[in-house]
């Protein structure tokens, strides 16, 4: 059955959905940044059984595709007895990839960070702690910017497929608009600009950074 | 803890399924390499006329998800007279995102080719055509190998989206087989370790390329005393 929508209700539906999908950014933003600054250390200090066993789930995950994981999570989350609602399976989903991909940025700036600077922190009596709040972090966060607005724009872009286990966002309601306007085009058209708006700069951003910190 | 008698069970379905994720990259790969190509060339053109259309072009595939490209081309182009089946749809809308992907990194090769190479084709009076396929060209692709093998691993996971259009490929298998069997770590753990495999094979693969270009590199340096080797 063809039903008319109008181009303003479209876009009113369809921006309201789209915060939806930017509602996950917060919650995946800290968490992957907590835990990929934790796993990241643990491999760099190759503490041992936890450092190997991160490795290999860390590359698991890079190496699979983000569908599958999603799917994995949603049917296997219920058979250990775990029931969770869509915007919930979508944070554990898109955590899971987030900390992978990030624990992979801050390992590489940790690597790349001038021994000196441990040796100089530690000359100046500082603790474990110290070191890695006033020493380490600033400076790997900084050099590490531009892929960590790069797994910004990666994540946004992969809320859409939550849409495919169930979690109401833009995407899914852009299909439900699509089957009672008949007319795709318009629809997939207001999904898009949403995206771009807000993907484009970030990448332009992630780019500038990018030139600026190889200087 | 997992029943290996099912995994034994389901492992040719679990292979045929792999065969056709690897034909949708396959193809994928060919029809993006081609654009990658075309686009990375026109992008570092002088003129707007043809740089312009290349930016809207990368620009929109970068900033939306795949997923919206899919639906695009296989809901939208209906409307347009276009019929295409559900492969022909994936193997264009995946042609097309990783096409935009390539032709940044054939843009990064081009541009790195020393200007002297074109000037000295031109005075051996080559054309511009000859120039970049006798040329610039094959310089291009061996310096890019390891990006476009890097490319070529992220193609490969995001043929899985193949399954929203019901192609029989991995993820859709993987799926099936879960809601068939009640077994999820089953299902979807063969499935990962193929698909990982794939992903430690490409990159071992690049890594070894391109370390093969360092040393290459480094030997022609030690040998000629060249400043800068392309």
């Amino acid at each position: 059955m063809m039903q008319d929508i109008s181009l303003l209700q479209q876009i009113v539906r369809l921006g309201v959905a789209f915060l939806n999908n930017l509602a996950f950014l917060p919650f995946v933003l800290g968490i992957g940044i907590v835990l990929g600054i934790a796993i990241a250390l643990i491999r760099f200090h190759r503490i041992p059984v936890a450092s190997q066993l991160l490795a290999i789930v860390v590359e698991i995950v890079r190496g699979s595709p983000f569908l599958i994981i999603v799917y994995a999570i949603y049917f296997a989350l219920p058979y250990v007895g775990i029931e969770l609602g869509a915007f919930q399976t979508g944070i554990v989903v898109l955590s899971v990839t987030a900390t992978a991909y990030l624990s992979e940025v801050f390992r590489s700036g940790l690597l790349s960070l001038d021994k000196g600077q441990f040796e100089a922190a530690e000359a100046l009596g500082m603790n474990y702690f110290q070191k890695l709040v006033h020493v380490v972090l600033p400076q790997i966060i900084k050099s590490t910017m531009p892929s960590i607005v790069g797994q910004i724009v990666m994540t946004i872009k992969d809320t859409s497929i939550v849409s495919l286990v169930g979690m109401v966002e833009i995407v899914r309601t852009s299909r439900q608009i699509m089957q009672l306007t008949l007319s795709p085009f318009t629809a997939f058209s207001i999904v898009s600009v949403f995206f771009i708006l807000v993907c484009y700069p970030l990448i332009v951003v992630s780019k500038k950074l990018e030139g600026g910190s190889s200087k | 803890m997992l029943d290996m008698r099912m995994i034994s069970q389901y492992l040719p379905d679990f292979f045929e399924a792999l065969l056709e994720t690897l034909k949708v990259a396959a193809l994928s790969g060919i029809f993006s390499l081609i654009i990658g190509t075309v686009v990375g060339i026109l992008s570092t053109m002088k003129s707007g006329f043809a740089r312009i259309p290349v930016g809207i072009y990368t620009g929109f595939i970068r900033s939306t998800p795949l997923l919206v490209q899919l639906y695009f081309v296989h809901y939208g182009l209906p409307i347009t007279g276009l019929m295409l089946t559900s492969f022909q749809s994936a193997i264009v809308a995946f042609s097309l995102n990783s096409g935009a992907y390539i032709s940044e990194i054939v843009r990064g090769g081009l541009i790195a080719i020393d200007k002297g190479q074109a000037e000295a084709s031109k005075a051996l009076g080559l054309s511009w055509f000859q120039t970049m396929r006798k040329v610039i060209l094959p310089q291009v692709f061996r310096n890019i190998l390891p990006p476009l093998i890097s490319q070529f691993s992220y193609l490969i996971k995001d043929t899985s989206l193949a399954a929203v259009l019901v192609i029989p490929e991995l993820t859709y298998t993987a799926r099936k087989i879960a809601a068939r069997t009640y077994m999820p770590f089953e299902s979807f753990g063969v499935p990962m370790l193929m698909y990982f495999g794939i992903y430690l094979i490409l990159a071992l693969l690049s890594s070894l390329i391109s370390r093969n270009q360092k040393s290459r590199q480094s030997d022609a340096k030690r040998w000629f005393g060249l400043k800068k080797v392309v």
